[in-house]
């Protein structure tokens, strides 16, 4: 077959264009391929995590005068099913106990009946915290308003019946209370904002006994539910998997006939990861596909290096009669060849690299997608090699005559002014989204619960589009101009360089203004993917880093159940801790602001900015530093949230009385601070309405000095290491975090991605792209180059004028490129942060620059360039005179 | 010229052997030869006979493997260019990317000759040969013939007492190439220089009195030297 005979001919004849374009393409697919399978990964471990998150799937609400057995028994009947177990609700007209002779009461709380084996079935409902985990249990906070440990006897108020009386077997944390106390079938947002705030557990046939006489005659104070388990047999996807789930629910509903409704917390779960889905495909949109577009471009670049010896070898085959056809075959088969060498490398590279950078779990989670997404990337890799070799050799078969020779020098005509005003508004578009999007009320992904259908805002998503194709041709324009117009000025600049060749030089550059605008604008555009990426990726760290430290407070945190009463003296024996560099006491009670009870962190303001790491975009008003100074300078001054300012009506240095409880009497007394400023996050605090004071002035205040929590600083010590030690300090009731386990457990889904990774591979594959821009293809052109050295060998030009004339190239190229990344890849990564912003929790103040990092870029850089000029001058060198021999 | 003043160049049993082991191949074998001031000499031989490789080696463009090759007049192989020896070579040795001006200035450029001075000797030579209206025509969009004859203006403008022109004819048709042989001529005359031209074609070699022939890598002069 001709089409063999001329491969095997080519590739011994010429590799360099064929092989640089099997090498472009399998970098297009070793990218596209390994973020594909990273992305698909990290996706399914967003759904695993929503998943493992929820302890009960399904709440299945008993309409009433609907039978609760009928029910149960349809919802074991149901194939998904994997556990089903009733459970009873009854609201209490209010609890009491009387311990150290005095009596606590509460206002009206809710008593729930759970069958036995419960706890077993749903692990993640209830964490014991002192005493029997089954029995009568009461909530932590409910425990702490009474004043009861287990063995203690508290009173159940029943609406229109005596109260009844119980022991105490046990506390327990309701994890998952929100959601345990959720009305089912109320609309998204009508849902009452907060769980009762007194619960008492008690065995289902306890329940019956107590609450079965309310049933008969107010059968709206109580009602009752069947808890699910199904199976987790789901698809990968959060939007799959929550598709699926919602589908199971709507049909359980119809066989339930109206007897029953779901309450579908996994459903719930899956929805709100779905946006943190979308926002993984953005990312692999904004963070892969600019890269396969580079490597698309630089295999463009690379094979047109070999144009020349196709236009001669068609011209020959023309005239030896070959017919259209038959050209067109053969570049087809260059085109294969190439394509599917650069499909198999880029697999094979895809696998390692995957591996290399994101480790063994991200790859192959999913077979099924992970086979689709390879094969996607080898489609991609194929269009490459056929756009690179197949439609050139098309397009010259046609137009070429043996008599066209190639032209490899045209006359300077600039780039058409009509690219300049693409540019502009290209340009303008971008500027245009950044605006818009900095305004309020600008959310990227909408996936709002309840509502199957996710929306995205698509046009926020041109703006770092049109910005890279705006500054693109922007940089391609104005190398073609500056070229071409400032032949003069590049004289000028190259005479210390180039001495009497310096005008030939500059001639030389100018007229070559199309390869080196080219190569300007892959070195930029392969810079500022790399820019882009490693200032995003560094900002992304540190704003995670800063909300694992908003939710864990220290490095590691000790919390103290509620009524411990731990002095502050204690941080001494923490500081005694090896590991452990300071503690930092945060007390945390509970204050009445008016009829709401917020929390309330006493703190010590001269020491909590450096320990608890305080941010300033915590506070409005001022930074982390000055908001403190001015809590230290006013010992009864609060910072408040936004919302209590706007509900109270509040001026700076406004009296607000609070009722906390006393430390001795155990009552609720006022308590006057003054109102100094505003509060937005604070470590360990609740997401909702909270207060900051001076410790020593609540302390005071309360006569008591109780700490809620102890913040940890281990100065670089393991955290995890040091946690444990705390463990066995702090004793079995204090709860002890440390930061990285936080890390992995909070936050969004999001944090599935291990950006780090990406950032690692796409650094990798941005150099690699970037080297090619700067060295490789001006080096491919090397048939060119041998000519020029010889030619000026042979007049007798000496080591350096030859140095000049290639080092004056790859000068231009690598500067001139890594200016224009630098600058691109800064406009880029601030229209992303600001375009995604809600990938960052919180979003951040300033963007986290990796300087170290981008130096690194830049040698790599600059090596790349030096070395492929080198290794020109050292090749061409060598060709010597024989390039004139013949003809 | 006194037939005792210095050679120009002077071979003495020179060779030039390409490769290594059993894949040598002696392009030149045992060559002894002068070239005087004013000598016109051209060397005929067929394709592949070591005309290309002997010019080369009296340009001082390449080493010999075996005898010793002097430039007696001239200096060390080091001096001799720019502007002791002109070139003109087989193939197209124009800068792609210069201009025919520029192209023609840069030899003199090259010898550290300022710009203005440089392109100045260049548009004399290029009017010299009848080429000044090609003066900012790029390479590319000159004909084989033109490209050639900027190709001896770039020699005319350095002024070299010794001009190699290998095969100058070799790529173009008979009418073109006579023009082109014209203005060699014209130019080696209106320079004083000696020329050692070397072709396939026994019409060129008819034009000179001195005629040399090679083949096989052996040069027969067919003179007592
Ligand atoms: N660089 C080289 N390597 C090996 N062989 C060469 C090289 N250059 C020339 N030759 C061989 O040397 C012989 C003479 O070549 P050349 O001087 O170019 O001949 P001509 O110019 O007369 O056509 C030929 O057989 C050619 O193949
Ligand atoms: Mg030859």
């Amino acid at each position: 077959m001709i089409a063999l005979l001329w491969l095997r001919g080519l590739v011994t004849r010429e590799p360099g264009p064929l092989a640089g374009v099997a090498a472009g393409t399998a970098a297009a697919v070793a990218l596209l391929g390994s973020l594909g399978a990273f992305f698909t990964a990290s996706e399914a471990t967003m759904t695993a995590r929503s998943i493992a998150r929820v302890s009960v799937d399904w709440q299945m609400e008993v309409q009433p005068g609907a039978s609760s057995s009928t029910v149960l028994d349809t919802v074991r009947g149901f194939p998904q099913t994997r556990a089903a177990l009733p459970v009873a609700f009854a609201s209490s007209s209010g609890l009491s106990a009387s311990t150290q002779g005095a009596v606590q009461t509460t206002g009206s709380g809710a008593v729930v009946g759970l069958p036995y084996g419960y706890t077993r079935t749903f692990p993640g409902q209830l964490r014991p915290l002192v005493g029997a985990p089954e029995g009568v249990l009461v909530a932590q906070q409910t425990a702490s308003n009474l004043h009861v440990a287990p063995g203690d006897a508290i009173n159940v108020g029943r609406t229109g019946l005596p109260a009844v009386s119980t022991r105490v077997d046990g506390v327990v944390d309701l994890r998952q209370a929100d959601s345990l106390f959720q009305k089912v079938g109320a609309l998204a947002g009508s849902q009452p904002t907060a769980p009762p705030d007194n619960v008492v557990l008690v065995p289902l046939s306890t329940w019956h006994q107590l609450f079965d006489p309310v049933l008969a005659a107010r059968p709206d104070l109580v009602h009752e539910q069947v808890h699910v388990r199904l199976s987790h047999n789901l698809p990968t996807t959060p939007v799959d998997a929550y598709d699926s789930v919602t589908g199971e629910a709507r049909n359980l509903e119809a066989r339930l006939a109206g007897a029953g409704r779901v309450g579908d917390n996994l459903g719930a779960a899956l929805g709100a990861a779905r946006g943190d889905a979308l926002y993984a495909q953005l990312l692999f949109f904004f963070l892969g596909l600019p890269g396969v577009a580079i490597a698309g471009l630089v295999t463009l670049d690379v094979a047109r290096t070999g144009g020349e010896r196709r236009r001669r070898e068609q011209a020959l085959l023309r005239a030896r009669g070959t017919a259209l056809g038959q050209l067109l075959r053969l570049g087809l088969a260059e085109a294969a060849a190439a394509g599917l060498a650069g499909v198999v490398a880029g697999l094979a590279a895809a696998f390692v690299v995957g591996r290399l950078a994101f480790g063994s779990s991200s790859f192959g989670a999913d077979p099924r997608s992970t086979l689709l997404d390879l094969g996607l990337a080898s489609l991609v890799g194929l269009g490459i090699a056929t756009l690179a070799l197949a439609v050139p050799a098309w397009r010259d078969a046609r137009s070429l005559t043996v008599a066209t020779a190639a032209r490899r020098v045209r006359r300077g005509r600039a780039a058409p002014a009509v690219v300049l005003v693409i540019a502009a508004l290209f340009l303008a578009g971008a500027a245009i989204v950044y605006t818009l999007v900095q305004r309020s009320g600008y959310e990227l992904v909408l996936a709002p619960e309840g509502v199957p259908a996710v929306s995205i805002t698509y046009w926020a998503l041109l703006g770092p589009l049109f910005l890279w194709l705006g500054a693109a041709l922007l940089v391609w324009w104005l190398g073609r101009v500056l070229l071409v117009h400032g032949r003069g000025a590049l004289g000028t600049l190259l005479a210390p360089l180039a001495g009497p060749l310096a005008g030939a030089v500059a001639g030389s550059l100018s007229r070559q203004h199309r390869l080196l605008a080219r190569a300007v604008l892959l070195v930029a555009l392969a810079g500022s993917f790399g820019v882009a990426t490693s200032v995003f990726n560094s900002t992304y760290a540190q704003q995670s880093e800063v909300d694992a430290r908003l939710t864990n407070g220290g490095d590691v945190t000790i919390t103290e159940p509620p009524g411990a009463a731990v002095p502050p003296s204690f941080s001494a024996r923490l500081a005694a801790i090896p590991g452990v560099a300071g503690v930092e006491p945060l007390q945390h009670r509970f204050a009445y602001v008016g009829s709401d009870l917020q929390d309330l962190y006493g703190v010590r303001p001269s020491t909590v900015v450096g320990a608890a790491k305080l941010q300033d975009a915590y506070f409005s008003g001022g930074g982390a530093a000055q908001i403190m100074a001015r809590l230290s300078s006013q010992p009864d001054g609060i910072l408040v949230s936004a919302e209590t300012v706007k509900d109270f009506q509040l001026q700076p240095g406004d009296r607000l009385t609070l009722r906390l409880r006393d430390g001795r009497s155990g009552d609720l007394v006022p308590v006057s601070f003054r109102y100094v400023g505003v509060v937005k996050e604070f470590p360990t605090a609740p997401r909702d309405s909270f207060l900051v004071a001076n410790a020593a002035y609540v302390a005071k205040a309360t006569s008591n000095d109780a700490v809620g929590s102890f913040l940890v600083d281990t100065n670089g010590a393991p955290p995890a290491a040091v946690a444990a030690r705390v463990r066995s300090a702090a004793g079995p009731s204090a709860t002890v975090t440390d930061i990285g386990s936080t890390r992995r457990i909070v936050g969004s889904s999001l944090t599935a991605l291990d950006l780090g990774g990406l950032t690692r591979l796409e650094l990798g594959f941005a150099l690699v792209l970037a080297a090619a821009g700067a060295g490789v293809v001006p080096a491919l052109a090397l048939a060119e180059r041998r000519h020029r050295f010889t030619v000026l060998q042979a007049l007798g030009a000496r080591s350096g004028q030859l140095a000049a004339f290639i080092g004056a190239e790859a000068f231009l190229i690598t500067a001139a490129g890594i200016l224009s990344g630098a600058l691109i890849g800064a406009a880029l990564v601030e229209v992303l942060v600001a375009v995604l912003t809600g990938v960052f929790d919180p979003p951040p103040a300033a963007l986290a620059v990796p300087w170290r990092q981008l130096l690194g870029i830049t040698g790599v850089l600059l090596a790349a360039a030096l070395g492929a000029a080198a290794w020109t001058l050292a090749a061409s060198k060598r060709s010597t005179i024989d390039g004139l021999r013949t003809g | 010229m006194t037939a005792g003043a210095a050679p120009l160049v002077l071979c003495q049993g020179v060779g030039r052997n390409y490769g290594r082991g059993d894949r040598q191949l002696t392009a030149l074998h045992d060559v002894s030869c002068s070239i005087q001031a004013g000598d016109r000499i051209a060397i005929s031989g067929r394709s592949g006979s070591g005309k290309s490789t002997l010019a080369h080696l009296m340009a001082g463009l390449d080493e010999p493997t075996s005898g010793v090759l002097s430039w007696p007049a001239l200096g060390r192989r080091e001096e001799l260019r720019p502007g002791c020896i002109g070139v003109v070579f087989q193939s197209p040795s124009l800068l792609h990317e210069l201009t025919v001006a520029e192209n023609v200035a840069l030899p003199l450029e090259i010898a550290g000759a300022e710009p203005s001075r440089a392109r100045e000797r260049a548009l004399e030579a290029l009017a010299a040969l009848d080429l000044e209206s090609l003066a900012e025509q790029l390479p590319d969009e000159l004909s084989g013939g033109q490209s050639q004859r900027v190709a001896v203006a770039r020699v005319l403008a350095t002024g070299p007492p010794l001009v190699i022109a290998d095969e100058p004819t070799g790529q173009l048709d008979h009418t073109t190439a006579e023009r082109m042989l014209d203005v060699l001529d014209k130019t080696c005359r209106a320079l004083g220089a000696a020329l050692v031209l070397t072709t396939h074609d026994a019409r060129v070699t008819a034009r000179y009195d001195r005629r040399w022939r090679i083949a096989d890598g052996a040069l027969e002069t067919g003179e007592r030297s």
